[in-house]
């Protein structure tokens, strides 16, 4: 290989290798300057799973009754479904309606079908993990029965949802972040 | 001389290469412990430092180490593992979702520059693994075993597309037809990546594909890997024989091909609509028409590598290469006849096979084929003697007569052994 065809092997591995990350950083802050479409999702359950490559993480499990499902539509498991979100009079978000089509609208998130009956469907929550530092995971964990027990408001994840893509800003605890929330008590634990 | 300086050379690469998987290792670990005190644009951008480290290692390499072999092996390894680590660091900072297998997914299909370029065996050897752990990570999710994906759907299908960025590196190390250590490691991985894969990696049944997958790989392992001299030389004609072996006598069992006329979507109430397609979405068409592609090369590939090794004068087993008849014959003795006479019908293919092996071995005086042959023989009059349904008398006689022959055929050989 003479080392012109080396340099333009290398230049066009350098555009291909870094296009992947460039362009999910570019994409992603671009989703989230979005705050218009910013939807709060509360009655999340969190567990404390680990992924190898990218570290501890809580999957927060949304309460999903059937979402109804466009009429004319019939969706089974695995489908591909793009889900309407809304604001409820109380500004929490809610699932107004599963379709097939792409809506009209822009506030909707693309996903899958995991089951389904005759009033409607669940999906896979394409924002249900939210990753953690290693240490304050575990005191995730911990707190996992207490935060189950209060189901409104106290926990609530900040989603962008907008043309499809959904990704988490934050995660709040009683309007405190959940991050500095779960610092405070291992502190106040430790003192 | 020529010995030492091979072995030499393979304890560095591999050693190279573990040493670039442990750093890799390393660093992904401690980036993975999620440094949430530091802000997120420095988190951004430590999230892209790793493939940038690993870009820097693999430019020097191909600039000033292009000769050396345990450089490029081991910085394309360390590149093709940063990538894994900013795809993954970048999810963890903006909490994406998605699964680990749409993320090998989408780092496997990056990496394939990298096997080319590199011209790394050890990348596309992860490569394969990747692929294979991707497909396996969806079978395992259509039930729902570790994650709430997806039924898997017409998804399986790009195991093959990815292949195609295998496939051609792997061709490159034995178009020569001479004997390489590379070239055999990478066959064993591509077997073993088969043999997990191939009963899962199609839209429609896996049983057409398979039967003419296998006799495809062992004309090409007979015509790439004829002039390695050791068995274990040789993975693609070993594995494809025992794989081909197991699936005939697999359905040499009771209502196995039963299940596959009734069950598998052969014959039943939804007839062949599942090779027309009955898909809402265009992509899904596309994809099952890459999977009757995929059975026309099977079956066209099959031809001509095997009228190629018939004019190099390759001896092959009828059996190895009527496989797909055998198979196609039995599922249409299960439909027209029954069940035992297909099985039946199995079990003399078997010992047909068994005798040609023994035959051939005495023949030309080859004691492994002897060896594989008496045990295919030994495993098939074991499981019969346990799942035929005859009268005990009957099975008494039979095993019996079978005792006295292979006593007979022992006293022959021996006398024919003394006389020479």
């Amino acid at each position: 290989m003479s080392t012109k065809s080396k340099i333009i092997a290398l230049a066009a591995l350098f555009i291909i290798i870094l296009s992947i990350p460039l362009y999910l950083i570019i994409s992603n802050e671009n989703h989230l300057s979005n705050t218009e479409f910013q939807y709060k999702f509360r009655r999340i359950y969190p567990v404390d799973p680990y992924d190898p490559m990218r570290g501890r993480y809580i999957t927060l499990h949304l309460f999903q009754t059937g979402i109804p499902v466009l009429d004319g539509d019939s969706l089974k498991r695995g489908d591909e479904v793009h889900v309407v979100v809304d604001r409820d009079s109380l500004g929490w978000a809610y699932f107004k309606n599963a379709q097939k089509s792409i809506p009209d609208v822009p506030n909707y998130f693309t996903t899958k079908v995991t089951s389904f009956w005759n009033d409607g469907v669940s999906v896979q929550i394409p924002f249900e993990r939210y990753y953690l530092n290693e240490e304050l995971a575990p005191a995730a964990e911990k707190e996992y029965n207490s935060l189950v027990r209060q189901r409104d408001s106290t926990l609530y994840l900040v989603v962008t949802i907008k043309d499809g893509k959904a990704l988490s800003n934050n995660l709040y605890y009683k309007e405190e972040l959940f991050i500095d929330y779960l610092k405070r008590i291992e502190k106040e634990r430790s003192e | 001389m020529e010995a030492q300086k091979r072995i030499s050379e393979i304890t560095l690469i591999s050693t190279g290469v573990l040493a670039s998987i442990a750093i890799s290792g390393g660093i992904i670990a401690i980036l993975a412990h999620n440094w949430d005190q530091l802000p997120h644009s420095v988190r951004v951008i430590l999230s892209i430092l790793p493939v940038l480290t690993g870009l820097c290692v693999f430019s020097y390499s191909l600039l000033l180490k292009y000769n050396s072999k345990v450089w490029m092996e081991s910085s394309s390894v360390f590149l093709m593992l940063m990538l894994g680590s900013s795809i993954g660091l970048i999810a963890q900072v903006y909490h994406m979702g998605g699964d680990f297998g749409r993320f090998l997914f989408y780092w496997m299909l990056f990496c394939v520059p990298i096997i080319y370029i590199g011209k790394s065996t050890s990348t596309a050897l992860l490569y394969l693994l990747g692929i294979t752990w991707w497909l396996l990570l969806n079978w395992f999710n259509r039930f729902n075993f570790f994650a709430m994906d997806s039924a898997m759907g017409t998804e399986r299908i790009w195991y093959w597309i990815l292949l195609l960025g295998f496939l051609p590196h792997f061709y490159f190390l034995i178009r020569d037809r001479i004997y390489s250590l590379r070239a055999v490691i990478l066959a064993y991985g591509l077997m073993l990546s088969f043999a997990l894969t191939s009963q899962i990696s199609y839209i429609t049944d896996f049983y057409l594909h398979t039967i003419f997958l296998y006799p495809l790989i062992y004309f090409i392992g007979k015509d790439f890997f004829s002039s390695n001299t050791k068995v274990w030389q040789r993975p693609m004609q070993t594995i494809s024989i025992a794989y081909m072996v197991c699936f005939i006598f697999w359905y040499t069992f009771k209502g196995e091909l039963h299940d596959v006329v009734y069950s598998d979507n052969y014959l039943n109430q939804n007839g062949f609509t599942h090779w027309t397609g009955n898909y809402e979405y265009y992509h899904e068409f596309l994809l099952l028409y890459v999977n009757h592609i995929l059975l026309l090369i099977f079956m066209v590939g099959g031809i001509y590598y095997y009228r190629k090794n018939k004019s190099n004068g390759h001896i092959m087993n009828p059996v190895n290469y009527l496989f797909p008849f055998i198979m196609i014959g039995a599922l249409e003795l299960e439909m027209d006849a029954s069940n035992m006479i297909a099985r039946i019908f199995l079990n003399l293919s078997l010992l047909f096979y068994v005798s040609w092996y023994v035959y051939h071995g005495l023949k030309h005086h080859i004691p492994s084929i002897i060896a594989w042959g008496i045990f295919v023989l030994t495993a098939l009059m074991a499981y019969r003697y346990f799942d035929m349904d005859i009268s005990f008398w009957i099975k008494g006689i039979l095993y019996l007569s079978l005792g006295a022959l292979a006593l007979l055929f022992n006293k022959l050989y021996s006398d024919k052994l003394k006389s020479e």
